[in-house]
């Protein structure tokens, strides 16, 4: 019975492993095409000798699912259809669930001709390209995306983020003139603030007798950020973190901020600050709505949240919202962690588009991204479609009642449904084209407090880099662990569960951890990156 | 005339009142969610502890869910898959547990360790995908019923209820020269009526909460399930589908997530006051004494 | 082992099996097919907990990287501590969780008034439907310094503490809660079991003088003992399983100590890179140990209570 048996599972196990592997995908080879020609190619609408369909795979923005099933009945979208001359067909994977669609779309092999959010890719849209998934873009883009490519070669900092250390280019990105205002700011309720007779503080000196007076109306003062870090009192020490592991850039140096000394002083301050109370004994399990209304509520005094969303639902409440600048040590201190805006390359990815490196409409397809890049092309998707939502007023576009005032939906939704505010794209900066900033002046006013700082910078940013596979296994591998051990001690260090005099064991740990290789391991690849 | 002893009495105060709690404790939660899906919804976000009542009253909620274009359908859909899923799911697991309770069968034990043995090792997702794009079933009704057919929970309490019945009833029928199939359906199954009535209602909650297998095999949204609709309304009003930071966010979330409950539990509520009337005493067939 | 008489050559035996069950072959064929197709061929797809899987490049062309994934786990700082928090997480939940249904089955199973006894039922398994995300919202709110379940602490003279944020406290939250959401549902198969007994048994039972409890003891549980085994030994084989979902709802870092389990563990290292090869290969370690306690619970059901699953 035992021989009988042992057969039996063998052959099962074989004809499983048969049957599984003949079903499943082959591997994907790299083909190239010869160039048709050299000189650029700018004519809009493409002609081809057969109408061509191009398929897009694309995340459909879940506002805006609430009204329209797919991006084929966006207005711009639609719009762009005509002057490109070619029709697409968008495939939208279930919301929330992009990233497991666009991993079951690679598994099944049949891909569409442009995919955007090709950042999904295991191990990055690099990865998507080395891999001959995606196309190498390279050889290509001054022929047929003339305009994507002046783009590029306009901007070196874009060029080095959108390439690789070979320089070459997987992917449609979208590009942004760095320098809007920064969105998220200390929020503080101005009706609070003349209760308890205080200004706007602006050192940090300023900041526990706001938080006494606070206290002793019942409110609790500080909502702190739920993992512990918050950037704008540590940078006040010259360090920056984040509960993922972030690393920072002081002045060429790869650095890790929960082991720099500086993050002990702030770790003390945070200390000293919930022991008194200042700090609310629930941080750690609220979410952002949570927050906001206990700021709605006034069981809150202060929050760091984005300044323009509190400031249009505090209108909603009957209360206003006032932003106060980033606190300083003393005044005029030099601080440089600004991450909004820092960098051109946009990184969400609804904003990374890719083209299938087996595509039989390839140049098409290439032709059809690039129209985002035209002069026509970004009028179209930043602002919509003229005469439907919006107009121009003396040579500037603004948007009408449609986008700013409709009847049937808010402003994000109307993000999508008339214009594309995520795409690879030219953007415009977002005080120009942002619906939700623009819909009243005051809302515009908000986020242009305090702005620009002539103190602040964005010197502490990594722009973004690219690890090879090994390097990016094993600092993952790494990091997931250093990051659960950082991540558990700020708290614990915080809420005074451990003493901060063993702060150095903490460091010790993490040295025998392995942050070091980590830290060499990006600063490998940032110095890579400034090569480039 | 029935005597009580001061056990009974003590027992059933007892029982009562423990009883009253759990009832009191478990209802809570569905009151909550009911009252906070008609709710105000900003008066909702503000609330927090206990809910007894609902804070102001507004239909935004229901509102959202009804007036998606899929909802019907769904509806539709998930009444099909819930139907005839569990109907197939029912016949075939009853089929496979009854050959399986049988000790004359001379595989039961090899075959029963290679279906527990599926509970414990998978392929996981993606070869789950691809094997059911190479059987032609995705985006049909099919990927959504046949790859969960048989519950293999469900088959081993079948098989183990099937086991309990007397040998005698079976004997006696092969006796009368009944074959398996009349012996499965015609006593087997009546004398295991609750038992079956608990697997019916199994097989139907979980086909009607199922959303994940509709989600990777489904492309077509006419053919989507009402949980995974409401899943995705859901996140579409949620702050975590949200990326915008500087987008208003409506209050609707919570509400909305109340009342994506009550719209899909309802139904299936129901079913069960209705599968309870099998769980009536002595179903037994008092014919052994033949 | 083989003795060479008539008829015990296993085509033989086969042959005549088959006379004598023919139509049980009939009925089980669908079944084999079902498992052959949807379970046992995707399952070769477990290979790539073995290489570094690529979507794109398929099983064959993925790079194979044999023991990496298991030997990364087992090195890490934290393999004792993931492993201890699933292991202890079960044992609590079966500890507490396993008899409270039984407990409550043989408790409604003696109402006398049927609509009371309609009510209990049918209300007591609502929370089951209620999913994860509501129910683990509530107990967030409740475990507020300002919420219900310091509103109780308070009352027995306790401080008011952030409770989601106590290590300590996690274990009995997670457990009490879970235990809360499914009694109800878990009773139903007892309930259903317990309708079959000969109500002539009590009957007897009370004329040999057995007052309520001892009726439940004699009667009511011993018709339970063959399905209580079998799910306690399907229960105990999942000993290692974990779902991350409950977990990541409720944890936070303060609590990692006692929260983080394998599942939650696993779900980070995918946030910060897609790397299903790295959760194959957990999924696989997890198969391992649950299905060798498997059998340890089934070989001790057969010899102490001559009931097993196979």
């Amino acid at each position: 019975m035992r021989k009988r048996t042992v057969l039996l599972v063998m052959l099962l196990g074989c004809t499983m492993l048969f049957a599984f592997a003949a079903g499943s995908k082959e591997g994907a080879g790299n083909t190239s095409t010869a160039m048709q020609s050299s000189t650029p190619i700018r004519e809009y609408p493409i002609v081809t000798s057969s109408p061509v369909t191009l398929t897009i795979w694309a995340p459909l923005n879940s506002s805006a699912s609430k009204h329209i099933t797919s991006y084929n009945d966006n207005a711009a979208i639609k719009k762009y259809q005509e002057a490109t001359g070619v029709t697409v067909k968008f495939i939208h994977p279930a919301i929330g669930q992009e990233r497991e669609q666009f991993n079951l779309m690679m598994a099944s092999g049949e891909l569409p001709d442009i995919i955007i959010g090709a950042s999904y890719y295991s191990g990055g849209e690099f990865q998507g390209m080395e891999d001959g998934v995606f196309l190498d873009l390279t050889e290509y883009l001054p022929i047929y995306a003339p305009d994507y490519y002046q783009v590029i070669q306009d901007n070196k900092s874009f060029y080095r983020e959108v390439s690789n250390d070979e320089g070459r280019i997987p992917a449609f990105y979208s590009y942004k003139v760095p320098g809007d205002p920064p969105f998220r700011r200390i929020i503080l309720r101005e009706d609070i603030l003349s209760e308890i007779g205080v200004e706007i503080p602006q050192t940090l000196a300023e900041y526990e007798p706001m938080f006494q007076k606070m206290l002793a109306k019942g409110i609790t003062p500080f909502i702190l950020q739920k993992f512990g870090y918050e950037e704008q009192f540590m940078g006040l020490y010259g360090v920056w973190a984040n509960e993922v592991g972030g690393f920072y850039n002081d002045n060429g140096t790869v650095k890790y901020g929960p082991v720099q000394s500086g993050f002990k002083q702030y770790l003390e301050l945070m200390n000293s600050w919930y022991k008194k109370g200042y700090i609310s004994k629930d941080f750690t399990s609220l979410n952002v709505n949570q927050t906001r209304t206990l700021l709605d509520t006034k069981k809150a005094g202060m929050i760091v949240d984005a300044i323009v969303a509190n400031f249009n639902r505090s209108q909603q409440m009957k209360y206003s919202v006032t932003a106060a600048n980033y606190p300083r040590l003393q005044p005029g201190q030099k601080l440089h962690y600004e991450g909004n805006d820092a960098t051109p390359k946009m990184p969400q990815a609804e904003n990374i588009g890719a083209i299938n490196a087996k595509s039989k409409n390839k140049e098409v397809a290439l032709r059809f991204m690039n129209y985002a890049f035209t002069e026509k092309g970004i009028e179209l998707l930043n602002w919509g479609v003229e005469g439907l939502n919006f107009t121009k007023v003396n040579g500037k576009n603004v948007y009408n009642e449609t986008m700013l005032a409709n009847p049937k939906f808010g402003t994000e939704e109307a993000s999508y449904i008339y214009k594309m505010h995520f795409f690879p794209k030219y953007n415009m900066p977002d005080t120009e084209v942002h619906a939700n900033l623009l819909k009243s002046p005051e809302a515009l006013a908000s986020r242009f407090k305090w702005y620009p700082d002539p103190d602040m910078d964005s010197a502490y940013k990594l722009p973004n880099i690219q690890l090879t596979p090994d390097e990016l296994n094993k600092r993952t591998r790494l990091m997931t662990d250093i990051t659960t051990y950082t991540n558990e001690m700020v708290l614990k260090f915080i809420i005074g569960a451990t003493p901060l005099s063993e702060f150095e064991k903490f460091v010790a740990t993490c040295k025998s951890m392995g942050i070091e290789e980590a830290v060499s391991i990006t600063q490998g690849a940032f110095n890579r990156y400034q090569q480039k | 005339m029935k005597r009580y002893t001061a056990e009974d009495i003590t027992f059933s105060i007892a029982n009562y009142t423990i009883l009253g709690l759990v009832t009191l404790v478990c209802l809570y939660p569905m009151l909550h969610v009911f009252f906070s899906s008609i709710s105000d919804p900003i008066l909702l976000m503000q609330h927090t502890g206990v809910m007894l009542s609902p804070k102001g009253f507004s239909l935004d909620g229901y509102r959202v869910v009804v007036n998606n274009p899929n909802i019907s359908s769904g509806y539709m859909n998930t009444l099909i898959y819930t139907f005839v899923g569990t109907a197939m799911s029912v016949f075939f697991s009853s089929m496979g547990a009854y050959a399986l309770s049988r000790k004359s069968f001379m595989f039961k034990k090899a075959i029963t360790l290679l279906i527990v043995f599926t509970m414990y090792f998978s392929g996981g997702l993606i070869p789950n995908f691809l094997l059911v794009r190479n059987l032609g079933l995705y985006n049909t009704r099919w990927a959504v019923m046949l790859p969960v057919l048989i519950g293999t929970w469900n088959l081993i309490v079948m098989r183990t209820s099937f086991q309990q019945v007397p040998a005698s009833l079976e004997e006696s029928a092969k006796i009368d020269g009944a074959n398996d199939f009349v012996i499965l359906f015609k006593i087997f199954i009546p004398v295991s009526a609750s038992t079956l009535a608990v697997m019916i209602l199994f097989y139907s909650v979980a086909q009607w909460n199922s959303w994940f297998n509709a989600m990777i095999y489904l492309q077509d949204r006419a053919l989507y399930p009402l949980q995974l609709l409401l899943r995705e309304i859901l996140i579409a009003n949620s702050t975590s589908g949200n990326l915008n930071p500087d987008s208003d966010v409506l209050f609707l979330e919570e509400v909305i997530k109340n009342a994506t409950i009550m719209v899909a539990t309802l139904p299936i509520l129901c079913v069960y006051p209705f599968v309870q009337k099998y769980f009536i005493k002595g179903v037994m067939l008092g014919s052994i004494k033949e | 082992m083989w003795k060479y008489s008539e008829a015990t050559r296993f085509s033989d035996r086969w042959k005549k099996n088959y006379q004598k069950s023919k139509y049980l072959y009939a009925m089980l064929l669908p079944l084999l097919l079902y498992y052959f197709i949807f379970h046992y061929i995707p399952m070769a797809g477990a290979i790539i907990a073995f290489q570094n899987y690529k979507p794109a490049l398929g099983f064959l062309k993925s790079p194979w990287i044999g023991f990496t994934h298991f030997v990364d786990f087992f090195t890490g700082p934290y393999a004792w501590r993931l492993i201890r928090n699933t292991l202890v997480l079960n044992i609590y939940q079966i500890i507490f969780g396993f008899p409270v249904p039984i407990l409550l089955a043989l408790m409604i199973n003696e109402i006398r008034i049927r609509s009371f006894k309609k009510v209990v039922q049918t209300i007591s398994y609502m929370p089951h439907f209620i999913s994860l995300v509501v129910i683990c919202g509530m107990l967030v709110t409740f475990s507020r310094t300002d919420g219900l379940f310091n509103d109780f602490r308070v009352l027995f003279g306790m401080e008011r503490l952030s409770l989601l944020a106590e290590n300590s406290m996690f274990r009995t939250i997670f457990t009490a809660s879970g235990v809360w959401q499914t009694m109800g549902w878990g009773s139903i198969i007892y309930l259903a079991t317990l309708s079959t007994v000969d109500p002539n048994l009590y009957e007897a039972a009370s004329l040999d003088g057995a007052g309520r409890i001892s009726k439940i003891i004699h009667v009511s549980f011993p018709a339970l003992t063959p399905i209580i085994i079998i799910q306690l030994i399907m229960r105990i084989g999942n000993i290692l399983t974990q779902g991350f979902e409950k977990i990541i709802l409720l944890y936070s870092p303060l609590v990692y100590e006692n929260a983080d389990v394998i599942s939650s563990y696993v779900y980070r290292r995918g946030l910060q890179e897609m790397d299903y090869s790295f959760g194959a290969a957990m999924g696989i370690f997890n198969s391992i140990i649950n299905l060798t306690i498997l059998v340890l619970a089934n070989y001790t059901a057969k010899k102490t209570w001559n009931q097993s699953l196979w």
